[in-house]
């Protein structure tokens, strides 16, 4: 077998073990009749919808696969991840609850081109999820522009912190770039 | 009470607090955009806090691997909504306010 077949029914028996795992936990029956029905079906969704599960690069006809990813280091960022998620909420919070709100949204831009389809997709939601970002696009080349609710989160989005943690992720060598002004251009000085 | 009861409780009271701020954000927010910051409190921060609760009062137990699977999939499927809301807002070009605008008036 070559080493391309491997690979995939390697991704093949990972999903299909995925969903087995699902089944178990939501009938939590262990009857071998249920268990047997839960086996031939998640083997069954998986021969069907692996072929959806691979994802390619638009440009280098790359092949990615949604779900592979180190586990391990996941696991790792998704800690940090949260940790930026509770900094930030007190940030938010603490502006709601100011006598008069005076926060200054700004649109920032920056570059991160990644040759894995996934990582842009982290990257955004992970923008999406520290509170006083927004993701409002991100293009083929790997232009995002995010929307910032103060200036400090502005600042941070621009320090490309972030970024490079999700190009270690996935193993990438791509160069952070914050942009300069487009269109509506309000990146702060200081920033630059 | 154990220890584990006055964990879900300080765990599910900041919880609350997360979604109560962000109640009061959406309302007081000034524009479309800053209004969407202000609910994202809720469903990142005040979503981890309340689950954390509710997994450490089930512990390891089927329910409590149950509310971990819907941790997740909320997790990862509610910013795709926030960022399809603000994209059509920004791509119908829905004015985005800023801080040197303000100053300029």
């Amino acid at each position: 077998m070559s080493r391309g077949q491997t690979k995939k029914l390697s991704h093949f028996l990972g999903l299909a073990i995925g969903l087995f795992a699902i089944w178990i936990l939501l009938s939590g029956k262990f009857e071998i009749k249920f268990l047997l029905i839960g086996l031939f079906s998640s083997l069954a969704i998986s021969f069907i919808c692996l072929p959806f599960l691979i994802i390619k690069n638009t440009e280098t006809e790359k092949e990615f696969f949604v779900f592979g990813v180190n586990y391990l280091k996941f696991f790792a960022y998704s800690l940090w991840l949260f940790g930026e998620i509770f900094k930030a909420s007190l940030d938010v919070t603490r502006e709601i609850f100011k006598r008069k709100i005076n926060c200054e949204p700004r649109i920032v831009y920056f570059s991160m081109p990644f040759e894995n389809p996934m990582a842009s997709v982290v990257l955004a939601n992970s923008i999406i999820l520290t509170p006083g970002t927004i993701t409002l696009d991100c293009t083929k080349d790997g232009i995002f522009e995010v929307h910032a609710l103060s200036k400090s989160a502005a600042y941070d989005m621009l320090t490309g912190k972030m970024p490079q943690k999700v190009a270690d992720l996935f193993g990438e060598a791509s160069e952070f770039k914050a942009l300069p002004e487009r269109e509506v251009t309000n990146i702060p000085k200081e920033a630059n | 009470m154990g220890i584990k009861e006055i964990l879900t409780v300080i765990f599910l009271s900041l919880g609350f607090i997360c979604f109560i701020a962000s109640a009061v954000g959406v309302f007081r927010m000034k524009d479309f955009y800053c209004r969407l910051h202000a609910a994202g409190v809720s469903e990142s921060a005040g979503l981890i806090l309340c689950s954390t609760g509710l997994f450490i009062y089930e512990g390891l137990t089927m329910t409590g691997i149950k509310i971990f699977a819907v941790f997740l999939a909320v997790f990862i499927a509610s910013p795709i909504g926030t960022h399809i809301i603000a994209k059509v807002a920004y791509k119908q070009s829905l004015q985005v306010e800023t801080a040197e605008e303000k100053e300029a008036d």
